[in-house]
């Protein structure tokens, strides 16, 4: 899995956003702290067990929680066509 | 004065000089509006962020703000590919050449991107911008050709620098060894380019940023030089004595008090580049401040680009704003007036009079 190169994360004021690169676009999409986190490790190339296992260590949540926040965060990424299989 | 304008100048003033903001009691809407007029919304939200008085009205300008920086720092990139890999002789101008002086980059807010081509190269890059990347030509005039795409980005491919005033054409005549400006010839095309506008009724607050970020690291005696062979000095000279009292909050002469009535006048036509030959007779001049060309409402409404059959749609949305708005008396009042004597003093206390009104 690895991100739509059309795709930037951007930090403005206190948010994060997701930026389409090649389009003007109105809809921003803005993560909170732990989808940043999420991106930003599927940019790093971690598969979702990776993923899981890093964010268990920086937040106190139970693994269960966790493993359904990260593929809900996932799939609408994928749906969204920012993430892409492969 | 208004007091709404007072206190926007009051955050410029804070962004640039890294002040401490006064709180005040304004309605924040109005502050929005105006700051939107002139170009300078999302320095107005970051300045009240950092100053722990955010507004989440501005989420919307800084947003747009960094939308428009990413898509054109990416386009730059592939348009510089492209024009490198065909030999292609050009310059980026404007915004996108200005962002880097400003304390975030995505601040220094642009609608377009600007790009001044070789004279003999101009075909074959428009050919490219067209063929090569699906841009559609939008809009055409005797220096420039506008073009959009179906992602909403917008090119301004120029000709050349002035194409009918051999001054600047021999200043700028060098120009075309790097693909941007350097900062001396950066500030000159500042200078030169908001001549153009000003006497068309256009001055923005974020002019004033530009040049106060580029007034600093240029050297003067070069520039003056230049600005003396162009006939700008004066207008140069009235420009950063208003930004001198923009910064300093000192007592403002004549030409600065005529300027921010200028700069609101601007601010009033909904952010309408007002393209008003200022020595028509009143009727003409009321017709033209009511109903801008379509490029230029298209600037305010970008749903015209798609759907241009809705203009006289536009045109009554643009009244009814103006009817409503609590500054409507100041508007008519300056329609109905012209301040035919007014302009004409500070047009001429500028040195500009006889400036050239053609296209820009």
């Amino acid at each position: 899995m690895k991100i739509n190169n059309n795709y930037e994360l951007k930090f403005v004021l206190d948010s994060y956003i997701l930026i389409n690169n090649l389009e003007n676009s109105n809809s921003i999409i803005k993560l909170n702290e732990t989808s940043k986190d999420i991106f930003e490790l599927v940019a790093n190339n971690k598969n979702i067990d990776e993923i899981v296992s890093i964010l268990l260590d920086k937040y106190d949540t139970d693994k269960e929680t966790l493993i359904k926040d990260v593929n809900d965060f996932i799939n609408d990424m994928l749906i969204k066509g920012i993430f892409i299989n492969g | 004065m208004d007091n709404t304008f007072d206190y926007l100048k009051e955050i410029i003033r804070t962004y640039l000089n890294d002040d401490k903001l006064s709180i005040r009691n304004i309605n924040i809407k109005d502050l929005y509006d105006l700051s939107n007029s002139l170009n300078v919304s999302s320095i107005v939200g970051y300045t009240l962020k950092n100053n722990n008085n955010y507004q989440n009205i501005f989420d919307k300008s800084l947003y747009k703000s960094m939308n428009r920086y990413t898509l054109f720092s990416n386009y730059k990139n592939i348009i510089s590919k492209l024009f490198s890999k065909n030999n292609i002789r050009y310059i980026y101008l404007k915004g996108s050449t200005l962002s880097c002086y400003y304390k975030e980059e995505y601040l220094r807010y642009s609608s377009d991107l600007d790009i001044v081509v070789y004279k003999e190269d101009f075909d074959k890059a428009l050919d490219l911008i067209v063929n090569d990347l699906s841009f559609s030509i939008k809009h055409r005039s005797l220096n420039e050709i506008s073009l959009n795409n179906n992602k909403g980005v917008d090119v301004d491919l120029h000709k050349q620098f002035e194409l009918d005033n051999p001054a600047v054409e021999d200043v700028f005549k060098d120009c075309f060894k790097d693909n941007e400006l350097d900062i001396n010839y950066k500030y000159i095309y500042l200078i030169n380019h908001e001549a153009k506008h000003f006497i068309l009724g256009q001055l923005s607050m974020r002019f004033f940023i530009d040049l106060f970020y580029l007034r600093k690291l240029i050297d003067r005696n070069l520039v003056d030089n230049v600005l003396d062979k162009l006939n700008l000095i004066k207008f140069d000279n009235a420009l950063n004595h208003y930004l001198d009292y923009l910064l300093k909050d000192i007592e403002p002469n004549d030409i600065d008090l005529l300027l921010d009535d200028y700069i609101l006048s601007y601010a009033n036509d909904f952010g309408v580049n007002n393209r008003v030959n200022l020595s028509s007779n009143k009727f003409s001049y009321i017709i033209n401040r009511s109903f801008p060309s379509f490029k230029e409402m298209s600037g305010v409404f970008p749903y015209l680009n798609k759907y241009p059959f809705l203009l006289p749609w536009s045109y009554l949305t643009r009244i009814f704003k103006t009817l409503i708005c609590k500054r409507r008396k100041y508007v008519f009042n300056e329609l109905s007036s012209k301040n035919d004597h007014k302009m004409s003093v500070l047009i001429d206390n500028l040195g500009i009079s006889s400036y050239n009104k053609s296209d820009i």
